[in-house]
């Protein structure tokens, strides 16, 4: 996923649409908004990032749960087998973006890239709504898709990069 | 993407050996267990109904998807609709949170004397209720007649209500988004070009490659469109100048941002103009063909120099000549942005004068990347009986004082509701239907003296807001998605007609607007004004009219029209605008006559007051200020605001981040409740800043038990509290509202000090 | 100035400000496991030294509790899970990346193997508990003696492991150094956490396990010369584990940004005087002393610096749990 943070407002969109596609239930979020601003009145820059699980290539929750319910589906897409998650927080540990939580039924949740509305070819629904088209989903495993295309034209950060996890959410400056 | 395969085995990325699973047969036993879990809705598996958001004035055009069980699952915006461009906002796509809202208004309820000071009712039928509104109405006609029965109205409700006072004969009515909002710079720019903006503006973005912002913050306002349009500028690496006195959404996705002295906007724009018109960056043929009093205004501009502006607004000379620069480079791909909201510091309509000049100035106006000529379809209104002439309209009331005021003004209607007012103009019913004048109308002081000496007051609603506790009768309406209303009727660039259709039906005891407004009309006797027994009638023949039917709009939700009028001037072309001279009045030929200025000067509103802050109020793109704060969905996102407050003011006052605090006004006014500090640079530091709408102090008691909007009650501070100090706008009446100071209370007033 | 906040409501308990949803349960499972494994790691090397008869308690006895306190290890682990019907699935695969499936397999293993080998001693232990007048738990031996003489599978389970007691001691040796590690190991592998993410972490727990076991022994063993073994061993395993301390905080002050603020905890941090007096002070430094003053012939009651060793034990892991939760990686 790549997210262009030049043109993103921090609506919150994409959260509430998520919230409503996959029924997260209220007071849980899978994805969220951070605000940063840097410098001094009247110096100053600021950017919002939409935040979520970043489906990382390098996972250490994956590496970490003891029954194999957590595991990296089609795509590099991470995701939760909610009856093999014995509801131990090891992933949650696991995980430095505070992407995963203990959904009230017990099991692990977060964000799965919609991939029920990515097999029918259709963008998650955080892509889908988002008023700026800031968010842009596709194949990062191809060189020639409009998304790589997209992120080696422009300059770009990933999320603490230091932790190791190779994240694959892109914020495009 | 193709089709997505889920794999029964793990698949361990950095090629580590594959764990090893074992699933005994006896782990089936246990599925049984699985708790049942709502599936996702599959795009085939739905139903669509066609719809019209209600959460902002945008109405984006929409679909609403139903599951197999007829719940409303969720809405999506239209494709071809282009207020939304098939993507609605946070606030549209949280909008079904409105209608699950279990603090809905759900039955007609009937003012009870209460001895404990409590706001009591008691719930009532719907044939109860009406016929209470039936007697109080005509009590008001008996007593003072009928004009002194007042509308206060808002959102698409309002037509319905509109048609009925009408018809009855009143025409005291007004909308808060008139003088509250954005009156003021309708005024401007109908003196200047001899027509309005409306809504949506027409701003042609998506082909500018300038766009100039005052405290026009896009993206914490969700102009749905143009924040769309404004992302396809930044795209292009159009210029965006912002000119805002604290550092917004927009500010920082602007090429440059000039922080502005609060109040001195019109000196900004002199200067600009003095700089554009002694440097030649004008479009000189447009000027030359399409405006009048270009040499007046070239005199009048001169002493306004740059240097002399930067002493003001405390924007750099250089930057103030680099922004004009920027703006006559891209001429006439140049847009400066009136904004909506625009009722300020009482000289308003000046300043969006001021606006509209400029753009005047560099031919934007009817050109392409600048502002294009607006063309609607027009539904005929149904046949009716003339309506009959009141004795007195809104007009009288605010007219003769105001030439600009082109609508009701709802703070001078209500003016003539307080008890010291002896003129004739009384104002002694009001009925108000999805508007809440406690938190928009400013001085709530005043506000409450007028509905308390009200002898009749009836609030038509779907959430119990403040203004219900002050209510006779409450009238619970169903939601934008259990209802049909007028026909949308866009006059964007191709224009085009959406049809709200109720998705489902109304909630509880819940009725449509229109319902209720031919249910009062045909008690008051007013049958020969509703003809129709259904609202899809009227519909269906006035879409006939204009080529199309309900079966169609049904199913496509927008349709778009040829548009029979040219979307831009052609080169050379002659044109008439609808004012006096014929032509862009650069020098006012209006205000000339009516003693006003014919072309803006600049006034200082005056200093802070010592040991105050400014406060500026503004928006948060995840709610329509109080309308949503309470769904469920929206309240999610932020359920409560905060106060941006500089570090030195925090240093100074010893404030820590998240701590609450309260706020006193000059008048000694102290906030009803805390709210929580956010130290930040993006703030002045002699002003604070936080989002209208919270503070929600409405509690009712239905039969003994609370009604209250529970996840906003008591949330954060009401500006709408703290602001005392209304500016009145000359020409219009409109209420300036930003000259208002607060002072930071650490510790809770409220708390008696125990002495031992 | 920098400001990096969250913009939408996400008051999801247990995420925020900081990671918590490990609390005193893990910690508590953490300290039973490093001590059960401490226990069989003595009763198995001095088994194996031929020692069983010159220290019946520490080879003969001491493992019986073993089996208790893992059982309770196990209560609180499974009282912690947010998904406890699905508890079993941890035992329908193992997964070589994750060392809580490590874990998992291992306290099995452990579990069964601590229960086998007070069985197979019953006859000592019996003898063992007569010796000191306690009759009261022979509806216990008898109950057993019965399953092992009239039960085929027992007898025979109990005759094979008596039969074969080198090779178990050896099997239930190795198992008890990779619980004691495991649960270092587990805490080490998150890379989200600084201050769990250094590999000295393991060999801490591990010596910090085995202390907590030699305590143990020490303190309920009748045995004069048993108690002043231990209470050598358990001096030399607190030198080493101030040793490793010491090496985790230069090591963390020696790394990058998110490493050297997760070392602040303890060097200024919320976790200082807790982690430095009641955990180092009282838990390892003062019944260094105790045991010291025992050696030169100063009659200190075992139990006191046995007690403060445990504590200590537990405190540490509390604090770990705590503190590595609240080490993060800034944004």
């Amino acid at each position: 996923m790549a997210i262009e943070v030049n043109k993103c407002v921090g609506c919150a969109d994409c959260v509430v649409a998520c919230q409503i596609e996959n029924n997260v239930p209220l007071g849980y979020s899978r994805d969220w908004i951070m605000e940063h601003v840097t410098g001094t009145y009247p110096v100053l820059s600021m950017h919002f990032e939409s935040q979520r699980c970043n489906h990382c290539d390098d996972t250490p929750c994956v590496r970490t749960c003891p029954t194999g319910a957590s595991f990296v589906a089609e795509g590099g897409i991470v995701k939760v087998t909610h009856n093999d998650c014995i509801g131990c927080g090891a992933c949650i540990e696991a995980c430095p973006y505070d992407a995963r939580y203990f959904h009230p039924d017990g099991y692990v949740d977060k964000c799965t890239f919609c991939d029920h509305r990515v097999a029918e070819g259709l963008d998650p629904a955080c892509v889908s709504v988002c008023p700026t088209t800031c968010m842009h989903f596709g194949d990062l495993d191809n060189p020639d898709s409009e998304i790589s295309k997209l992120i080696k034209s422009r300059e770009n950060f990933t999320l603490i990069p230091e932790a190791g996890t190779a994240p694959q959410i892109f914020y495009l400056k | 993407m193709g089709k997505l395969n889920r794999r029964d085995f793990i698949k361990i990325s950095g090629g580590a050996a594959a764990g090893v699973m074992v699933t005994p047969p006896l782990t089936n036993i246990f599925q049984s267990f699985i708790t049942k879990k709502e599936k996702h809705l599959l795009e085939g598996e739905a139903t669509k109904v066609s719809t019209v958001c209600e959460v902002c004035f945008w109405n984006c055009a929409g679909w609403v998807y139903k599951d197999k069980e007829d719940n409303i699952r969720k809405v999506i915006g239209n494709d071809i609709d282009p207020h939304c461009n098939g993507r609605l906002c946070p606030r549209g796509t949280g909008g079904l949170g409105m209608y699950y809202d279990n603090d809905r208004l759900k039955t007609p309820l009937i003012r009870v004397k209460s001895t404990d000071g409590k706001q009591s009712f008691r719930k009532a039928s719907w044939e109860e209720a009406l016929d209470v509104i039936e007697k109080g109405m005509k009590n008001i006609e008996k007593k003072y007649g009928k004009e002194s029965m007042a509308l206060l109205f808002h959102g698409k409700t309002g037509p319905h209500f509109e048609h009925l006072f009408k018809a009855w004969g009143s025409d005291t009515m007004g909308e808060p988004a008139g003088a509250q909002c954005l009156i003021t710079r309708e005024a401007g720019f109908i003196a200047t070009y001899g027509s309005g903006l409306g809504s949506p503006e027409p701003t042609d973005v998506t082909n500018a490659d300038c766009l100039v912002l005052l405290g026009h913050h896009i993206g914490e306002n969700m102009h749905n469109g143009h924040v769309q349009d404004v992302s396809t500028l930044i795209d292009r690496g159009g210029t965006i100048i912002t000119v805002d006195p604290r550092f917004s959404t927009m500010a920082a996705h602007s090429t440059s941002w000039l922080p502005i002295k609060p109040g001195t906007d019109i000196a900004l724009l002199l200067a600009w103009m003095n700089i554009i018109i002694n440097e030649g960056l004008y479009d000189k043929d447009y000027v030359e063909k399409y405006t009048h009093g270009f040499e007046e205004l070239k005199q009048h501009v001169q002493k306004y120099s740059p240097e002399w502006a930067a002493g003001i607004t405390t924007i750099p000379a250089g930057d103030i000549y680099k922004s004009a620069r920027q703006m006559g480079g891209g001429s006439p791909r140049t847009i400066v942005h009136p904004g909506r909201h625009t009722a300020w510091y009482g000289d308003d309509t000046q300043r969006t004068r001021a606006i509209a000049i400029l753009n005047a100035l560099l031919g934007a106006w009817g050109r392409k990347g600048g502002f294009y000529f607006t063309e609607k379809v027009k539904l005929p209104k149904e046949a009716h009986p003339p309506f009959p002439k009141p004795k007195w309209t809104w007009k009288n009331i605010s007219k003769e004082q105001h030439k600009m005021a082109i609508m009701g003004i709802t703070n001078e209607i209500m003016d003539n509701g307080l008890p010291e007012y002896k003129g004739p103009y009384k104002v002694k019913g009001m009925f108000f239907t999805a508007t809440n004048p406690i938190q928009s109308i400013p001085d709530e002081e005043k506000v409450i003296r007028v509905l308390e000496n009200q002898e009749f007051i009836v609030v038509v609603d779907t959430m119990p807001s403040e203004i219900t506790g002050y209510a006779d009768v409450v009238l619970p309406e169903a939601t934008y998605l259990e209802r049909l209303d007028h026909i949308r009727t866009s006059h964007h660039k191709s224009p085009n007609i959406a049809l709200r259709y109720p998705a489902v039906k109304p909630k509880w005891e819940s009725k449509p607007g229109w319902w209720i407004a031919r249910e009062i009309g045909l008690r008051l006797g007013l049958k020969d004004f509703y003809e129709w027994k259904d609202f899809e009638e009227v519909l269906d023949w006035q879409l006939k009219q204009v080529g199309s039917s309900m079966d169609e709009m049904k199913k496509v939700g927008v349709k778009h029209f040829p548009r029979k009028t040219p979307i831009y001037l052609k080169k050379d072309e002659d044109y008439w605008f609808n004012t006096n001279t014929g032509k862009i009045e650069l020098y006012s030929t209006d205000f000339a006559e009516w003693g006003y200025d014919p072309m803006p000067t600049y006034k200082p509103h005056g200093d802070i007051p010592a040991g105050y802050l400014r406060l500026i109020y503004g928006r948060i793109p995840m709610h329509t200020f109080g309308r949503t704060l309470n769904n469920p969905n929206l309240n999610e996102l932020k359920n409560e605001p905060k106060l941006w407050v500089n570090p030195k003011v925090a240093r100074i006052y010893g404030l820590k981040n998240e701590e609450e605090v309260w706020l006193q006004n000059p008048k000694g006014k102290i906030s009803s409740f805390s709210i929580k500090v956010r130290i930040t640079e993006r703030i002045r530091h002699n002003s604070v800043f936080l989002p209208h709408g919270f503070g929600n102090k409405g509690r009712i008691f239905v039969d003994g038990k609370l009604l209250e909007m529970h996840l906003t009650y008591g949330r954060g501070i009401s500006d709408a509290e703290m602001i005392s100090n209304v500016l009145i706008d000359p020409e219009t009446g409109g209420t300036g509202m930003k000259n208002n100071f607060v002072k930071i209370l650490i510790d809770n007033p409220y708390k008696k000090e125990t002495t031992s | 100035m920098k400001e990096y906040i969250l913009d939408t409501t996400r008051d999801i308990h247990g995420l925020y400000p900081h990671v918590h949803i490990w609390g005193f349960p893990i910690a508590a499972y953490l300290f039973l496991g490093g001590l059960a494994a401490g226990i069989l790691l003595f009763a198995t090397i001095y088994y194996l030294k031929g020692k069983a008869d010159d220290m019946p308690f520490t080879v003969k006895i001491a493992p019986i509790f073993t089996f208790i306190i893992i059982m309770l290890g196990l209560v609180l682990l499974v009282f912690d899970l947010h998904h406890k019907l699905y508890v079993f699935k941890l035992f329908t695969t193992f997964r070589i990346e994750s060392p809580m499936s490590w874990g998992a397999w291992t306290l099995v293993g452990v579990s069964i193997f601590s229960l086998m080998w007070p069985l197979s001693y019953i006859d000592d232990i019996e003898k063992y508990l007569h010796e000191r007048g306690w009759k009261r738990l022979d509806v216990v031996t008898i109950f057993i003696r019965n399953l092992e003489h009239n039960w085929l599978i027992p007898r025979f389970m109990i005759m094979f492991f008596r039969k074969h007691r080198t090779f178990f001691a050896y099997i239930l040796l190795v198992l008890s150094i990779i619980l004691g590690i495991y649960t270092g190991i587990l805490l080490s592998a998150f890379n989200a956490h600084p201050l769990w993410n250094n590999p000295i972490l393991g060999p801490l727990f591990l010596t910090s396990g085995i202390s907590t076991g030699s305590a143990f022994v020490m303190w309920l063993s009748n045995n004069k010369k048993e108690r002043r073994l231990m209470s050598t061993i358990d001096m030399a395993l607190i030198a080493i584990e101030l040793f490793f301390i010491i090496h985790m905080i230069m090591g963390l002050q020696a790394g990058p940004e998110a490493f050297k603020l997760a070392g602040g905890l303890f060097l200024g941090g919320p976790f200082t005087v807790t982690f430095w007096v009641l955990f180092v002070g009282f838990g390892l430094v003062l019944p260094f002393i105790l045991e010291a003053f025992e050696l030169k012939g100063h009659h200190i009651p075992p139990a006191l610096p046995a007690i403060l060793v445990l504590i200590g034990g537990l405190l540490f892991r509390i604090i770990m749990v705590q503190a590595g939760q609240v080490s993060e990686y800034p944004f």
